[in-house]
């Protein structure tokens, strides 16, 4: 009999500096508290990072995790996670990926490969099974993310072999670079492969021959068949399954809030020519699934005529097709497909660097900046050839481009302007959405964990124009309309639980949360049946909020507090614009929101620490003395 | 009376709108007309407006659900349209 059901039950460290590596038995409290995933690195990273720890240093970990569900085929389930601390941010750093390099993680027999130290040299790790070699990988310099993968997969001599990798702006240190598996499975957020390429790996290849257990087959596919039928017969099946997230364009532009130019204003006059529709019509040509996923949403493109003609690539989601049109007020959609597949390649973030490229063109726009301090650049809103050659600087860190690789905050700080436009929140950009018109959303970028970032919280119930069954929910009918701050507070504490706990089984949020097929009740139903843990309904929910409060946990350790979660000005005090129709005029009021969420968490409402009492209730009282060395002040 | 009646995002439709004429201006009827229409699109009312989200447009551009209205009895008025997409997120059928 296993010991292990649904989990691999081995955690592989790897020793960098000495080269070095060992196995562990994977901690079954681990499991009890924290559920897989995320769950597992965020509490980790807590115990094994020191507060003040240099992002780029040895002391420094980053960590690889999967979850109990994949490899199982449970649909969907094909995440992983990769977290370190930010060097971008200098708090929590932690990003999320599909494709199929989690599972081959469990085939391998791993729920957690960690890295610690710095390698002499840069390496390739290839893991085989129990075998592990650090490979010298000095040819593979400078290679993009595409010729990485391919030609790791050539030395191996195994085409199947899982691929993650580095590309070019990882190994030049720009602060937003991320690490990519099955050429653009993209773990961008945060700067993790800064962190990579900081301790000198340049990929990770893994291949595995074990297999996964379950513990209880029989309601295990009982519970796959309901997954499934949900799935299928969802009214967002076809539409996700046809464009993608790339869906959202319009209607966000109908309702006034898809930020357009560095977000002056929330409609884009050029949205139907920029938009999934249009996509899907004239540029798509096949789709593609995660490992085990029956809803395929990936989607390959392919321009035939003009100046890019012969140029393919795949996807692009709503983010970097909406960043790369209208945040930087660009109307041809195919020079956006060009710079999202470069940033792929180059290995950047796409929303980190679209907010520094839209930010400059702000700042030109306003006469700040000029063209001999931009390289000669014409920064005019939606140039595309100096989207592009943006996109190369600042990989290199050449010229201009060396500034924007900091990041946004970095950026504005050097040069000495545009600080109260720089859009972000605690050093990460904010993504595509105007929080003047999700006030719901708006509160997630305050306080997630990682900085400004929706998929911390995605609390889409505000769009769903039911105030009934927001009473119902929550006892808050404003819960149910979005440009409504009442009830808000609720609102994201739950949704934060929730994403957490879906990051933790590694499912993917798109379906699991946002089409609301996996909750509380279920998801504590389809953990029984793969590991045997009984988890009720409110277990669940309780692990996410200790995921979530132990990453808060990190952050006040790294002297984050109230004042820290805030927006950028522009979305405070400058009203929605008329042309906005319908989100003209709103604002976002952070304070009452701001009070309620504490209240719901039960922390502090002056510093935002969690208090004494609340970390008792979810068993982190162990980590009160490691927060009064750090000075965090604590209350009953 | 003429209505225009929007289509975003919607599998299956590949015009961006349609004219529908109804006798009675209200949303039930309109709906009964794309139903007809479309029939593999939208094979009843009931499952339309279960599994879609229905607004009403003004001239401005303004748009309302029509949950926050009359539901399938609102009126329309001359120079409104109908905007019908499925949702942005959420939409599970509750069992």
């Amino acid at each position: 009999m296993p010991e292990y059901y649904g989990y691999a039950g081995r955690v592989l460290r790897i020793d960098l500096s000495r080269e070095k590596y060992h196995i562990q038995p994977l901690e079954k409290e681990l499991i009890a508290g924290y559920l897989g995933g995320r769950g597992f690195n965020s509490k980790r990273l807590m115990d094994e990072v020191p507060g003040g720890t240099d992002p780029l240093g040895p002391e420094n970990r980053l960590m690889f995790a999967t979850g109990p569900l994949v490899g199982t085929g449970f649909p969907t389930a094909s995440r992983f996670n990769v977290s370190a601390k930010s060097p971008l941010t200098g708090i929590l750093g932690d990003s999320n990926a599909g494709g199929h390099f989690s599972a081959e993680m469990k085939y391998a027999g791993y729920d957690q490969i960690i890295l610690e130290g710095i390698s002499k040299n840069l390496v390739y790790i290839f893991i085989d099974d129990d075998d592990v070699s650090l490979i010298n990988a000095g040819h593979l310099s400078g290679m993009d993310v595409y010729e990485t993968t391919k030609a790791v997969k050539e030395e191996i001599g195994d085409r199947s072999v899982q691929v993650c990798a580095v590309g070019p702006a990882a190994e030049n240190g720009v602060k937003y670079a991320g690490v990519f598996a099955n050429l653009m499975r993209a773990a961008a957020r945060t700067g993790m492969g800064t962190v990579m390429a900081g301790k000198g790996v340049k990929a990770i290849a893994i291949r595995g021959s074990k297999s996964v257990e379950i513990a209880h087959p029989g309601k295990f596919e009982r519970l796959v068949e309901k997954f499934e039928e949900d799935v299928y017969n969802h009214p967002q099946y076809w539409p996700r399954r046809i464009m993608g997230t790339t869906r959202i364009l319009l209607p966000l532009n109908m309702g006034g809030f898809l930020p357009t130019r560095h977000f002056t204003t929330g409609v884009f006059e050029h949205a139907e020519e920029v938009s999934g529709e249009k996509l899907a019509k004239e540029y798509n040509v096949k789709t593609r699934a995660c490992f085990s996923c029956i809803l395929p949403c990936s989607r390959f493109w392919v321009i035939k005529k003009g100046r890019y003609r012969g140029k393919y690539g795949e996807g692009p989601e709503y983010e970097p097709l909406s960043a790369f049109t209208a945040r930087v007020g660009n109307p041809d959609v195919e020079v956006a497909l060009i710079a999202n597949d470069m940033c792929n390649r180059l290995g950047l973030d796409v929303l980190s660097t679209a907010e520094c490229i839209s930010w400059a063109m702000e700042c030109y726009e306003r006469g700040w900046l000029t063209r001999d301090m931009a390289d000669g650049l014409d920064l005019s809103w939606g140039n595309a050839e100096t989207i592009l050659t943006l996109i190369e600087k600042i990989s290199k860190r050449e010229g201009f481009g060396d500034i924007l690789a900091d990041g946004v905050k970095k950026a504005s700080e050097k040069l000495g302007f545009g600080q109260e436009i720089a859009l972000h929140v605690k050093g990460l950009e904010i993504i595509q959405a105007d929080p003047r018109g999700l006030k719901g959303y708006g509160l997630g970028y305050a306080v997630a964990s990682r900085g400004g970032d929706h998929l911390r919280s995605e609390p889409f119930f505000e769009l769903s124009d039911d105030p009934e069954r927001g009473k119902e929910l929550f006892g808050i009918p404003e819960t149910a309309l979005r440009l409504e701050y009442k009830g808000k507070g609720k609102l994201v504490s739950f949704f934060e639980d929730w994403c957490a706990i879906t990051d933790a089984l590694e499912v993917c949020k798109n379906v699991g949360e946002n089409m609301e097929v996996l909750p509380f009740d279920l998801a504590g139903e389809v953990m029984h049946a793969a590991t045997g843990f009984k988890f009720t309904a409110d277990e669940m929910r309780r692990a996410g909020e200790r995921i979530v409060t132990v990453e808060r946990l990190f952050l006040v350790r790294e002297g984050i507090r109230r004042k820290d979660d805030t927006l950028p000005k522009r979305f405070l005090e400058e009203p929605m614009p008329e042309e906005a129709v319908n989100s003209a005029g709103s604002i976002f009021e952070l304070e009452p929101m701001l009070n309620e969420y504490y209240t719901e968490r039960d922390w502090d409402l002056e510093t935002g620490v969690p208090s004494v009492s609340k970390l008792k209730t979810l068993g982190l009282d162990g980590y009160i003395e490691e927060l009064k060395r750090f000075d965090v002040p604590l209350r009953e | 009376m003429k209505f225009r009646v929007k289509f975003l995002g919607i599998p299956g439709i590949r015009l961006s709108y349609i004219e529908v004429e109804v006798e009675k201006p209200r949303v039930r009827e309109v709906v009964d007309q794309l139903c007809k229409t479309f029939p593999e699109v939208f094979p009843s009312p009931s499952a339309t407006f279960q599994r879609f989200l229905i607004l009403v447009e003004d001239q401005k551009g303004k748009t309302t659900n029509i949950r926050l209205k009359n539901g399938s009895d609102t009126l329309l008025k001359e120079n409104e349209s109908l905007v019908i997409m499925p949702p942005l997120t959420g939409g599970r059928k509750k069992s």
